[in-house]
């Protein structure tokens, strides 16, 4: 579906980031996130799914006649900040949603969030949330255990056998390097060398001469932005040239990109493969996503092109939206459960891949079922997705997909078997 | 082990020298001024983004990196003649004075923020590296341990033999008798912070270069280091200064091989405290003086 | 949700009163004992963490998939005693080994390493009290769930008003008392003081420990309150906005402290309501600024504070002191540096 004349007249007059004169009567998606500190980029981040929900959702009428606008609200990755922070959201009588929500500020941000009775997307990989009875916590983003485990079994059917672990002290490396280890290890081929790197350390030569001395065939973990650039750009230089690479989600996300890339060159695509949530790259709702966030005025929008993050808050949005629309509401209370029948389907549902497609299917009386950025998702009684996972590979044009990590080795990972890749 | 401690001593000793160069210019300011100046950090940071202007602009690095420092030079003589003069004036303490140049440090740190946004950014590399037995060094790194000799050792050099630094050394003893025997004590400071302004600049955006990638707050996990660094050499005396940087990048590089590489910044800041408990007027002091 | 607007209120209110308490716990050891204490946030992390793990217990910790190396499950209040005693406790130790080998110019930069080297080392380890991710799902006081019931924000300020007088009463006799007097006695002229027969260490001491008791008790209920207590809550950086309060309100000047805490949280969160300009950062950035400008404005205008510090009264013949006249006003700052 061609980018619209109305979509394209949106982008132009609609102003960039952060400020977004809310009319009387608009919806606003509370994109409560971190703007500030080593995290910041995040708050963008959340922005460059909210920008692109915001114009087509308005450029196919808004939300029951509604126009929708992103405002952002700093929680530092402080929890004690984001408590007055989502207050000082909540008192808003015309919030659709609230995302972004990550790390350490989730179990706050969740629990008043649903108390207040908002839908709540959080963007958090915390295995916290597995089991939880917040009715209106979502999470379209995997867990980061999983994502440790999917890990192991793509480095297995990449062919590395001897790899060094390689994990930072973040909130969500904390989550994967245990799985990603034990992955290995129940896969039959345990990891040659456990590092955990001290956050922006000036120089980790000392651990990487670690894992040379181990003879490590790849490199495999997850890292924050600023460490890894150093450490990356350190390991090439050692090395002579980056051995393979294999990431998680957190290795296809704008700050990361940039800030590796910038450090460490062209290089680094060629040698990193990257571990992500099934159908992240492919279909209509992604190019939707991708192209009306490059041509939108918002400066950053183009660190964010490859970052699957961005596209979930970009759906999380939307199927909110269309549940409103299926509710013929604008209470949370009332449209916060029909998320999951527009995103899962039911029997008979019409498969839409936009707001657009949605919206009209629903003037129909059609019962849908949206699949947009990020694929497919379907959500479990707690609200979590648990995707199936596929090899991707950065290129110029963006990500390209490759083989399926089999659901049934994964399960069998998950439950703490051990399984051959 | 040794081939471990052989690959990264190249790298061990390019990280020291960049922290040697800064926490000269750090502990300069307390010298002359018995301020333990919370904005150095802060100047760092302008430091990196003003530089990748620059080399945005086609300005090459190394120059980049003299005029950066001027500029910080010059910030630094403004936030000495603003700030810490007149609340000195005031009678406020040394560590009230901590607490002003932190809230200063923050308002800095704001401006980047607002004017540069967060995101991450690198500077191009020349690249080409060299290799000295199993230690290998880069070509970059080569100039970086080029700049901070040069610097750091002229900074003594002039502090030991000329004048100048006579009357600095002076003031940094006891600014009331040297004021007494003729010194222009403010002018001393003055310039005492145009030099460690430019020492900052330079420091940043060698740190900047070392780690690979920058944002508007990459300084604030180098600065701890930084005072470390001070405080074990001696607060207040340059010479101490690099030793202080030394040891501290020495003993967190050695530790981290031996011990698990995780607890790298406890070890530094552990050395902090260890020195202060043990020997609080810090390692390399006479105690004469 | 009109609600949410009292709620807003209500976390300023409770969160300026923490301020308060903290603040006083922070002038004891520094104004009353000369301590210049730039680690007290993490003191207050001691007692947050404390509270996380006695109210927790093993099913908390499951439950959320976390980690620390010993948990506990008792019931509001238990956990907030322990978390006082361990505060206490804490501060005997640190103050111990600080007091005695350390200068007092020194005792500030010694105090801030050690905070920086406890932060790092909670961040490297999360079998110890679950790294960077933090301690989440602790209980409510009373209620013991987790769910934010309704009116729980002003519940809270009603009860930690009620604690923030009890604190006041403390504070107040602990500096009027003869202990007190002797503080500032030390204070103010050492060897004076010690000549006098005063013990210079364990004076020190105790009003070391007072201050972590306070800053404990603060942390856990910071902890009570978010339900998550993490690394990202306790910065070096916190412990000098606690200063910033003392100063602005003026050191040993109780009332003029709480005047100050309004000022300080009134900065932090005044600026949110400033309107949006241009991009999402200049926005914050101009927030921080302005606050900062303000802050040095304080400090800069009244290096003393807003209310000066009161005179103490001696008022009964103490066996010791041979005067009956009044104690003068505090003398210069710049003696106690």
């Amino acid at each position: 579906m061609a980018v619209s004349a109305t979509l394209v007249a949106a982008t132009v007059i609609g102003p960039f980031t952060g400020a977004f004169a809310s009319a009387k009567g608009d919806v606003v998606v509370g994109v409560l996130s971190t703007y500030t500190g080593a995290n910041a980029g995040y708050g963008q981040e959340g922005m460059a799914g909210c920008i692109p929900a915001m114009l087509v959702i308005n450029a196919a009428g808004g939300v029951m006649g509604h126009h929708v606008t992103c405002q952002e609200f700093n929680s530092n990755s402080d929890p004690a900040d984001a408590v007055p922070e989502t207050h000082r959201m909540l008192q808003l009588s015309n919030l659709l949603l609230t995302l972004g929500s990550g790390g350490t500020t989730a179990p706050a941000i969740v629990r008043l969030a649903n108390a207040a009775k908002l839908t709540v997307f959080s963007e958090t990989g915390q295995s916290l949330f597995n089991v939880n009875k917040y009715s209106y916590f979502w999470r379209d983003v995997p867990v980061d255990a999983s994502q440790g485990y999917a890990m192991a079994i793509a480095t297995v059917m990449l062919g590395y056998t001897h790899v060094a672990a390689v994990f930072g002290q973040g909130v969500s490396s904390q989550g994967s390097r245990p799985s990603f280890v034990k992955g290995m290890k129940l896969l039959g081929h345990p990891v040659v060398d456990t590092v955990v790197l001290p956050t922006s350390a000036p120089s980790y030569t000392t651990q990487i001469a670690g894992i040379q001395g181990h003879s490590a065939d790849a490199v495999v973990g997850e890292v924050d932005p600023a460490s890894s650039a150093t450490f990356f750009s350190e390991l090439k230089q050692v090395y002579g040239k980056l051995p393979p690479l294999v990431g998680d989600q957190a290795y296809d996300e704008g700050p990361w990109l940039k800030s590796v890339g910038g450090a460490v060159g062209t290089t680094l695509t060629k040698r990193l493969t990257l571990v992500l949530p099934v159908a992240t790259s492919a279909g209509p709702g992604f190019r939707q996503w991708k192209t009306t966030l490059v041509a939108s005025s918002d400066p950053t929008g183009k660190t964010y092109v490859t970052d699957s993050y961005s596209a979930a808050d970009f759906d999380a949005i939307v199927m909110t939206a269309l549940a409103a629309d299926e509710a013929h509401s604008l209470v949370s209370a009332k449209y916060n459960r029909l998320i999951r029948t527009v995103t899962n389907g039911v029997k008979g549902a019409v498969v839409v891949h936009t707001y657009a497609q949605g919206v009209a299917a629903l003037a129909k009386h059609k019962k849908i079922r949206y699949v947009g950025a990020s694929g497919p998702i379907t959500f479990n009684k707690y609200h979590n997705w648990e995707p199936g996972y596929v090899l991707q590979k950065l290129t110029k044009n963006g990500l390209k997909q490759g083989r399926l990590v089999p659901t049934s080795v994964l399960n069998k990972l998950l439950t703490g078997h051990r399984a051959k890749a | 082990m040794i081939h471990v401690l052989a690959v990264s001593l190249g790298s061990a000793v390019v990280v020291a020298a960049v922290l040697a160069l800064s926490t000269v210019g750090f502990t300069l300011r307390y010298a002359v001024s018995g301020v333990f100046d919370l904005t150095y950090g802060a100047l760092m940071g302008v430091a990196m983004v003003i530089a990748f202007i620059l080399t945005e602009a086609g300005v090459s690095l190394w120059v980049a990196v003299v005029v950066v420092g001027l500029a910080v030079a010059v910030i630094s003589v403004m936030v000495e003649g603003l700030v810490v003069r007149p609340m000195s004036a005031r009678g406020a303490t040394s560590w009230v004075m901590m607490i002003v140049t932190f809230a200063v440090g923050l308002a800095i740190e704001a401006a980047v923020l607002g004017f540069w946004g967060p995101s991450f950014n690198s500077f191009t590399l020349v690249g080409g590296t060299h290799r000295l037995g199993s230690v290998e060094i880069t070509t970059d790194q080569l100039w970086t341990l080029l700049i901070a000799a040069l610097c750091t050792l002229s900074v003594g050099a002039v502090l030991r033999f000329t004048q100048w630094g006579r009357a600095t050394r002076a003031t940094a003893t006891n600014p009331r008798l040297a004021e007494n025997c003729g010194v222009r004590v403010r002018t001393i400071r003055t310039v005492t912070w145009f030099a460690s302004g430019a020492l900052c600049g330079m420091g940043g955006v060698l740190v900047a270069l070392q780690v690979g990638s920058f944002t508007y707050s990459s300084w604030e996990l180098f600065f701890p280091l930084i005072i470390a660094a001070a405080v074990v050499g001696g607060v207040g005396r340059p010479g101490g200064a690099v030793a202080g940087a030394f040891l501290i990048g020495l003993v967190t590089a050695l530790a981290s091989a031996v011990i698990s590489s995780a607890y790298e910044d406890v070890i530094a800041l552990g050395v902090l405290v260890a020195v202060l408990l043990v020997r609080p007027r810090g390692l390399f002091v006479r105690t004469a003086t | 949700m009109n609600g949410q607007t009292s709620d807003f209120i209500a976390t300023g209110v409770l969160y300026a009163l923490l301020f308060v308490i903290g603040s006083w716990g922070l002038n004891l050891q520094f104004d009353t004992a000369g301590i210049i204490n730039f680690g007290y946030i993490m003191f207050e992390a001691v007692g947050a963490y404390t509270v996380a793990i006695f109210s927790l217990g093993k099913t908390g910790l499951s439950q959320g998939q976390q980690q620390a190396f010993v948990a506990f499950s008792l019931p509001f209040p238990l956990p907030i005693i322990v978390a006082v005693v361990v505060g206490a406790a804490f501060s005997a130790v640190i103050g111990a080994i600080v007091l005695r080998r350390v200068r007092q110019d020194q005792q500030a930069i010694v105090l801030l390493g050690m905070t920086l080297a406890a932060l790092y080392f909670v961040e490297a380890d999360p079998g110890f009290l679950n790294g960077s991710l933090g301690l989440s799902l602790i209980p409510e006081p009373f209620i013991g769930s987790n769910s934010a019931s309704p009116g729980y924000e002003w519940a809270f300020v009603g009860g930690v008003a009620v604690l923030t007088v009890v604190c006041w009463l403390l504070v107040r006799a602990t500096t009027e008392s003869p202990f007190g007097r002797a503080l500032r006695a030390l204070r103010d002229n050492e060897s004076g003081a010690e000549a006098l027969g005063y013990g210079a260490f364990s004076l020190q001491l105790r009003a070391f420990v007072l201050g972590g008791a306070l800053a404990a008790l603060v942390g856990g209920i910071f902890a009570y309150f978010i339900t998550t207590w993490a690394p990202a809550s306790w910065g070096y950086a916190e412990t000098f906005y606690f200063f910033t309060v003392v100063i602005v309100g003026g050191t040993s000047n109780l009332g003029g402290i709480v005047i100050g805490a309004m000022v300080v949280v009134g900065l932090q969160q005044g600026f949110e309501y400033l309107p949006d300009i241009g991009n999402s950062e200049l926005g914050v950035a101009l927030q921080t600024i302005c606050a900062s400008a303000l802050m040095v404005a304080f400090l800069a205008l009244r290096p003393r504070g807003i209310l000066p510090e009161r005179r103490h009264r001696v008022y009964e013949p103490d066996v010791r002191s041979t005067s009956s006249q009044p104690v003068p006003a505090d003398p210069i700052r710049s003696s106690a540096g």
